[in-house]
């Protein structure tokens, strides 16, 4: 297998897993509004960038799910919409993090067991 | 700037109705964030726009990212069936239409012009006929057919599973699509009476005489669709299911049931024939054939709708038979043993 395929792969087993964590990444900075584009320029700078053409139609989709409510806001110079967390969104939000922790703790334990064996085995 | 309003078009154009208004603000805003930050109050020029759209990327892969559906009357799920049915049935009336210009055309010698064009306007209009009905159909059996055709919306359980099919118990795909292309046939008979007529032709003239009342065909066209459609119905649900069960057995029943009493609506109504079949025959003075058509003439009438009852009792009760042969049970018994 040479080094291109494999990067391939790779490449196209870590967008999966982002993909996973990116509602979770996005309803965490909802709790005061934001519009589209802030967040993605929010989120860049946070070292988790999310594309704009991903971003927004996430945002009508948990909208439409009703963990988002959102807002137009025609007082500036071009109008935008602002999106927060709904009570419901909060409320799958603290849920979701404590799945999160969850499966943080069990993938690590499983990394580390895995790692042992290594360890033991060399 | 037009580009990026194509953009917005592009992508809107594929979102439904409710949500376009909202997403192309959206979206506009955000192509003028994206212009804004990349020229610190430059002006932008061709190529800065082109770049931001460059990077929110294929307009068509951004409106499925908002979950706009895919549109289509026919889905992958049903092409192929649609497309074996359109043939069978395409063929078979064209060639039928066809048969009927040609041995007119023998009866009647006419000029290759015009024969020319009686054929082609022939197969022109059929043609539109059986692409229109056979489309219809399918239209309609996407549109309201959901997911029975594929995986159904129930949960699943392994009880779903499909039985291995038995040579006895499964339904020969051929039974349905032949189902299928009759109902249209007739359909498309009805709706074109002057090409399935009895035709007289003597000397340079020629005189259609239509099987049916070609007056009441709007009063009858609705119980004629439910006809042919409560049919098609049946074999487009025949062809999902596959085996012979009592459930398909029961639903087969209640078709024909339906069928048989829009059958007798129409052709047990005289009204539904040509009432002036017999004198139009004798006027057009038919040589040989006008005594066995006036003895045919009120015995098809008349017992036509005999013919298409029994015809569905037959069916009903083979079906019931096949869906709940006693005979397989015993053959899974011994399996069991």
């Amino acid at each position: 297998m040479t080094d291109e395929m494999m990067k391939e792969i790779l490449g196209g087993l870590t967008q999966e897993l982002r993909r996973g964590v990116v509602v979770l990444a996005v309803l965490s900075q909802l709790h005061e509004p934001q519009y589209g584009y802030s967040l993605v320029s929010k989120l860049a700078e946070m070292d988790f960038p999310i594309e704009a053409g991903t971003l927004y139609p996430l945002f009508r989709r948990l909208e439409k799910q009703g963990l988002l409510e959102s807002l137009w806001d025609t007082n500036e110079s071009r109008p935008r919409k602002y999106y927060r967390l709904s009570p419901m969104g909060k409320d799958v939000y603290d849920q979701l993090c404590e799945e999160w922790s969850q499966m943080v703790i069990s993938i690590g334990n499983l990394l580390k067991s895995e790692e042992g064996e290594k360890d033991g085995n060399s | 700037m037009e580009t990026v309003e194509r953009y917005i078009y592009a992508v809107t154009r594929r979102l439904p109705e409710k949500a376009r208004a909202d997403v192309e603000l959206e979206l506009r805003g955000l192509i003028e964030d994206l212009l804004e930050e990349r020229l610190q109050g430059k002006k932008a020029s061709k190529d800065d726009v082109n770049e931001v759209l460059m990077e929110l990327g294929n307009p068509e892969d951004l409106a499925k990212e908002y979950g706009g559906k895919p549109q289509y009357l026919i889905g992958p799920r049903l092409f192929d069936s649609y497309l074996k049915v359109l043939k069978l049935v395409g063929s078979i009336v064209l060639a039928l239409v066809e048969l009927v210009v040609v041995i007119k055309a023998f009866m009647a010698p006419m000029g290759i012009v015009a024969f020319i064009i009686e054929f082609l306007g022939t197969l022109f209009e059929a043609g539109i006929q059986v692409f229109v009905w056979v489309t219809l159909v399918f239209a309609g059996v996407e549109y309201f057919g959901q997911d029975d055709l594929g995986g159904s919306a129930k949960e699943w359980t392994p009880a779903l599973l499909p039985e291995i099919p038995d040579q006895k118990r499964q339904i020969p795909m051929s039974e349905s699509l032949v189902g299928i292309g009759l109902s249209i046939l007739f359909l498309v008979m009805y709706i074109m009476p002057q090409r399935f007529s009895v035709i007289q032709v003597a000397g340079s003239s020629t005189t259609v005489i239509p099987i049916v009342n070609q007056e009441m065909i709007p009063r009858f066209l609705p119980l004629f669709i439910a006809f042919a459609g409560v049919t098609i119905f049946k074999e487009v649900w025949k062809l999902a299911k596959r085996v012979w069960s009592g459930e398909v057995a029961v639903v087969n029943l209640i078709c024909n049931g339906i069928a048989i009493v829009l059958a007798y609506l129409l052709f047990a109504n005289p009204e539904f024939w040509n009432p002036g079949f017999i004198e139009q025959v004798l006027e057009a003075n038919v040589s040989s054939a006008t005594g066995i058509l006036q003895t045919l003439w009120p015995l098809v009438t008349t017992r036509f709708i005999y013919v298409i009852v029994i015809a569905y009792v037959i069916d009903a009760l083979s079906a019931l038979y096949r869906g709940f042969s006693i005979h397989d049970k015993g053959a899974r018994r011994k399996l069991h043993d």
